[in-house]
C-alpha cells in the first residue's frame, strides 16, 4: 500500500529508547489514519482509561498524519494529537497544519507514539531513519517561536520543522496547546499539558524521501482539477477576509458570542470585523504547504502595540474580541501573540477569560481574587494581563484560569457554574448556543467536548434549512451524517475548507485510492468514518460519559438571548430531549448514550462491543 | 536574437504564500517522484511576512559555469543550463557560486541539478500550476513593463483619490 | 413606501461600494427578482453567488437573511419581499479558527 510509510514510531520517554512498528493494511482500511489511527490506538493503550491520570507517565501522547500527507493532495498536509485531555478527562485530539505533516510523511514516518515520562526536559528529533532524543535544557522556558529557531540553529539546518510548546505547556497549564511554524497550533484539549507533563518540549522532523503513491500521474490529474476548483466561488470566502468574515455575519444573525455568552450581537461589531481587519491589519495571507486556498491571515497592530504580529482567525477573534467586550484590533492581535508563543489556545483562554469577567463584574470575583487586575469586560489590559498570567500560572488570577472554565467554575464556585460555557469541560467555540441550535446538538455530542469541527453541524442553521432557534426529531440524523462525513475528512487528513469543492464522498474515495491504491467507495469511507466514531465515543464511555454529559451548559436553556434579532431565543429542555433521542437512535445507542452491542458489532467493533456494549 | 527572447521564470512577492505547490509539481515534474527536496524551483519564506520561490534565471554570464572545474556545465541558445552527469563529479562549487542558491545537488544521483524550464513538457509545469498566479514565465523586459504598468496605476488611484 | 432595507456584508460591500442602501421594491416581488434587478444596478451577476449553474445553492453559498432568518436558497423564487422588509447579502459562514 501506498501513502503511508508503513511504520511508525514508539519512543519510550522513561527509558529513552525508540523502536519501530508497522501499520497493516487492515488498519489502513478500516481506520484510513489521523483521527482513525487515533481514536483505535488510544482506545488500544489505554485500557482503563478512567484510572489514568492525564498528566501522569501513565498517559500516552499520541501523533498520526494520514495517507495524504506529503502527497501532492490539495490541502492534505495535516497531523493531528492525541491523549486523554487533562481538561476534559475525556478523548483528547486536536488537529495542526503547515508543513509538518509533510515533512513527517517525507522521512518515512505515519506517526510517533510516546509513552512514560522523561527525566530531564528532552526533544524529539527525527532526520528520516535517524531519531534522536535530545537534551532540552536550553530551550526550556522559551516561548514556541523562540523554540522553533534555536533547534533550528542547534541542528545546523533550517529545513527542519518544529512543533513545541511553550512555557504554558511546560507548567501544565490545562488549557495549552501545540504550536508549529510559528502559526499553526494543535490547539484544543491541552495536549502541550500532555508533553509538559512528560518533560517533552518539541518534535522537530526533516525528511528527503519520496513519498510514493499509487498512481502518481492520475493523482496530479487530479489534483489539478480540485485546485482549479479551489480558485472559485466554494473557497472565495476564505481566500478574501478569511474565516474572520464571520464577524458581522454571525453578528447578523445574532449569534457572535459577546460578553461571555450573555448576548449574541456586539454593538463594536463593525470595529472587529474581517472587513475592517483586511483593510487595517492584515499584512499578508499565508498558505499551509500544498494549499491552493490560503486562508492564514496574518495581523500586524498599528497603534497600541505597535509592530505586533499573529496570525488571526475568527475563532480567536471572537472569543478574544466580542466575547471578552474588547473592541481593538490591536488588542485581539496582542492577544493571539500572547497565546501562540507562551502556548495556550485561544479559543479555550478566549472563553475562560470572558467568564472570569463576568465573575468579576458581579463581584463573585474580587480585586484579591484577581490579583488587582480590573478583570472588566471590554479592558485591553485586563485581557492581556490575565493571558499572560493564565500562561504563566502566576498569582491567583493566573492559577484559577489556567484550570479551564469548568474547574475554575467549579472552585469559585457562588453559582459561577450556571454561566461557564462548556461541555464536558471543554470551553465552547464561537457559535452561539440557542440561536444556532443544531449547531448546539452537535457540540453537546461530540468526543472532544464543546466541538463543531467533529459534525459541521452549524451548517444547517445557516442554511436556512432548518428552523435554527427550535430543535426537532430531524437534527439527529443531521448531526449523524456530518459526524461520519468529518470523521473522514479528519483522518484523511484533509482540510475542511475544500468541503465545498468536493462532489460527494465518492471523490474523497477515488483520491484515497489514487494515493494508497487501496480500492474504497464511497459508501465504504462514510462507514469507517462510522466505525472511528464509535470507538472514540467507547472511549469515552469508558472515561464515564453517558447522556448525562452530552448537554450544552445552562446558560442555552436558562438565559434567553436579548438581541432584537433572535429575542428570547433559548433552548427548550424537551426539545432538546427530543433532539438527542434521535441522534442516539440514529447512532444505534441506548437511551443514555450507550453504543448498543449489535452496532458495534455491525462495525466490527468487537472488543469494543464486549467492553463497552450494551443490549437494546 | 535568441537571448532577447529568452524567457524565465519570475516570482511576484504579492502573490506568493508559500504554498510550495510549486515544490510538490516540480519534483513530479522533473523526476516523477512526489518530494519537496528533489525540487528545483525553491520557496524561500522569511517570517513574518515574506514568500517568494526561486529558480534558474538563465543568466547571461553564468557564474555556474565559470566556477565548474570540470566543465561540466554548459548553456544553451535558449538559457537552459545543461550538466553533463559524465563529468560532473558532484564538488558542489557551482552550487556554492549559484547567487541565487538554485544549483542543487541532488539526493541520490550526488550530481548537481538546475532547473531545466521543463524541457520534457514544453512549458514550466510550475507556473502552470501556481495557483496564485504568482509565478510566470516572461522575458525580463515583459515583467519590468508589467512593474512599471503596476506602479502608473497605483499612482493614478493615490492621485485621484487626493 | 415600498421600500426595503439592504445590509450588504463581505464581498457585497465591495460590489456595490457600501454598508447598506435602500431599495424600492414591487409589492409581492420575489428575492430572485430583487436580486435580478440588484444585478442590473452593480452590473454583476449576483444571482451566482448563491444559486448554481445546475439552478441549486451551492456547498458555499452565500447568504440571504430576510428580517433575521436565512431564506433557504432553493425557495429564492418563491420567498416574497415586502416593504419594510431588512434584507442582509453576506457571506457563507464557516470555520475556524
Amino acid at each position: 500500500m501506498k501513502g503511508y510509510a508503513g511504520k511508525y514510531l514508539m519512543v519510550d520517554l522513561t527509558r529513552g529508547k525508540t523502536s519501530v512498528g508497522k501499520i497493516e493494511e487492515q488498519m489502513a482500511l478500516n481506520y484510513i489514519g489521523g483521527y482513525g489511527f487515533g481514536a483505535r490506538t488510544l482506545y488500544d493503550m489505554l485500557p482503563n482509561p478512567a484510572q489514568v491520570d492525564p498528566l501522569s507517565p501513565e498517559n500516552v501522547l499520541i501523533w498520526w498524519t494520514g495517507p495524504l500527507a506529503g502527497t501532492i493532495s490539495t490541502a492534505g498536509n495535516k497531523y493531528a494529537v492525541f491523549a486523554k485531555s487533562p481538561l476534559t478527562g475525556i478523548f483528547g485530539f486536536g488537529i495542526s497544519s503547515g508543513l509538518f505533516a509533510s515533512e513527517f510523511k517525507s522521512a518515512g514516518w505515519d506517526g510517533v507514539v510516546f509513552t512514560g515520562r522523561s527525566e530531564k526536559p528532552v526533544y524529539l528529533m527525527i532526520d528520516d531513519d535517524n531519531v534522536e532524543l535530545r537534551n532540552a535544557s536550553s530551550i526550556w522556558g522559551k516561548t514556541t517561536w523562540e523554540t522553533e529557531e534555536m533547534i533550528k540553529e542547534e541542528l545546523g539546518d533550517e529545513s527542519f520543522t518544529v512543533a513545541s510548546i511553550g512555557p504554558a505547556g511546560e507548567r501544565m497549564v490545562r488549557l495549552a496547546n501545540i504550536t508549529n511554524e510559528r502559526n499553526r497550533q494543535v490547539g484544543r484539549c491541552g495536549l502541550g499539558a500532555v508533553m509538559g507533563s512528560k518533560n517533552l518540549k518539541a518534535v522537530a522532523v526533516r525528511g528527503t524521501r519520496d513519498v510514493e503513491v499509487a498512481d502518481p500521474q492520475g493523482l496530479v490529474r487530479f489534483i489539478a482539477e480540485l485546485n482549479e476548483r479551489c480558485q472559485g466561488p466554494a473557497t472565495e470566502k476564505y481566500r478574501v477576509y478569511g474565516t474572520p468574515a464571520n464577524i458581522l455575519v454571525h453578528n447578523k444573525l445574532g449569534c457572535l458570542p459577546s460578553y461571555n455568552f450573555q448576548k449574541g450581537t456586539f454593538e463594536y461589531a463593525e470595529e472587529v470585523s474581517g472587513e475592517m481587519m483586511l483593510k487595517t491589519h492584515v499584512k499578508k495571507i499565508i498558505a499551509c504547504a500544498g494549499c491552493p486556498i490560503a486562508c492564514d491571515h496574518v495581523n500586524q497592530a498599528r497603534e497600541d502595540y505597535a509592530g505586533t504580529v499573529s496570525s488571526v482567525d475568527y475563532e480567536s477573534l471572537a472569543l478574544l474580541g466580542p466575547n471578552c467586550g474588547i473592541r481593538s484590533l490591536d488588542a485581539i492581535t496582542k492577544a493571539v501573540e500572547i497565546c501562540d508563543t507562551l502556548g495556550v489556545d485561544t479559543i479555550s483562554a478566549g472563553n475562560v477569560v470572558g467568564w472570569a469577567m463576568e465573575c468579576f463584574e458581579k463581584g463573585i470575583l474580587t480585586k484579591e481574587d484577581t490579583d488587582g487586575v480590573e478583570l472588566r469586560f471590554g479592558s485591553n489590559e485586563a485581557l492581556l494581563e490575565a493571558l499572560r498570567r493564565m500562561c504563566l500560572k502566576e498569582g491567583r488570577l493566573g492559577k484559577l484560569l489556567s484550570e479551564g472554565v469548568r474547574r475554575a467554575s467549579q472552585i469559585v464556585g457562588k453559582g459561577s457554574e450556571r454561566f461557564a460555557v462548556h461541555c464536558k469541560g471543554l470551553e465552547w467555540a464561537a457559535y452561539e448556543l440557542r440561536s444556532l441550535q443544531t449547531s448546539t446538538l452537535g457540540f453537546a455530542v461530540s468526543n472532544r467536548g464543546a466541538d463543531y469541527l467533529r459534525s459541521g453541524s452549524y451548517q444547517v442553521d445557516v442554511k436556512g434549512k432548518v428552523d435554527r432557534l427550535r430543535l426537532d426529531k430531524s437534527r439527529g440524523k443531521i448531526v449523524y451524517d456530518g459526524e461520519n462525513q468529518y470523521a473522514v475528512i479528519d483522518s484523511l487528513i484533509i482540510c475542511k475548507f475544500t468541503r465545498g469543492i468536493f462532489q460527494s464522498m465518492d471523490e474523497l474515495a477515488k483520491l484515497y485510492t489514487l494515493v494508497t491504491g487501496l480500492s474504497m467507495t464511497g459508501e465504504q469511507i462514510v462507514r469507517a468514518g462510522e466505525r472511528i466514531h464509535n470507538v472514540a465515543r467507547c472511549f469515552n464511555v469508558k472515561c464515564g460519559v453517558t447522556r448525562k454529559d452530552d448537554y450544552p451548559p445552562p446558560r442555552a436553556f436558562e438565559d434567553p438571548l436579548p438581541d432584537d434579532v433572535v429575542k428570547g431565543a433559548v433552548i427548550k429542555r424537551e426539545e432538546y430531549e427530543e433532539a438527542l433521542d434521535s441522534y442516539y437512535e440514529c447512532r444505534g445507542w441506548s437511551r443514555d448514550g450507550i453504543p448498543l452491542k449489535r452496532k458495534l458489532l455491525e462495525l466490527g467493533l468487537s472488543r469494543e462491543a464486549e467492553e463497552v456494549g450494551v443490549e437494546a | 536574437m535568441e537571448s532577447r527572447l529568452r524567457k524565465i521564470i519570475v516570482c511576484d512577492p504579492d502573490r506568493c504564500n508559500g504554498c510550495r505547490i510549486c515544490e510538490y509539481v516540480c519534483s513530479f515534474a522533473s523526476e516523477g517522484v512526489l518530494n519537496i527536496k528533489k525540487s528545483r524551483i525553491r520557496v524561500v519564506r522569511i517570517e513574518p511576512f515574506l514568500n517568494l520561490a526561486v529558480t534558474c534565471r538563465k543568466c547571461e554570464d553564468p557564474l555556474c559555469i565559470k566556477a565548474c572545474p570540470r566543465d561540466a556545465l554548459t548553456q544553451k541558445p535558449n538559457g537552459v543550463i545543461v550538466v553533463d552527469e559524465n563529468k560532473c563529479n558532484g564538488c558542489g562549487w557551482c552550487v556554492e557560486t549559484c547567487p541565487f542558491g538554485v544549483v542543487r545537488m541532488h539526493l541520490d544521483k550526488r550530481k548537481v541539478v538546475v532547473c531545466d524550464y521543463c524541457e520534457k513538457h514544453g512549458y514550466p509545469m510550475c507556473v502552470e500550476y501556481c495557483p496564485k498566479d504568482a509565478l510566470k514565465y516572461v522575458t525580463l523586459d515583459q515583467a519590468a513593463r508589467e512593474l512599471s504598468k503596476k506602479a502608473v496605476q497605483i499612482l493614478v488611484q493615490e492621485l485621484a483619490s487626493r | 413606501m415600498n421600500e426595503v432595507e439592504l445590509e450588504l456584508v463581505g464581498r457585497f460591500r465591495e460590489i456595490f461600494n457600501r454598508r447598506s442602501m435602500r431599495i424600492s421594491v414591487k409589492p409581492g416581488a420575489s428575492l430572485l427578482e430583487i436580486l435580478e434587478e440588484l444585478s442590473r444596478v452593480a452590473n454583476t451577476d449576483l444571482r451566482s453567488e448563491f444559486i448554481g449553474a445546475d439552478g441549486k445553492p451551492m456547498e458555499e453559498s452565500s447568504l440571504i437573511i430576510v428580517n433575521g432568518r436565512v431564506v433557504d436558497l432553493s425557495r429564492v423564487s418563491e420567498h416574497r419581499v415586502n416593504p419594510g422588509d431588512r434584507i442582509v447579502l453576506a457571506p457563507s459562514v464557516a470555520g475556524g479558527g
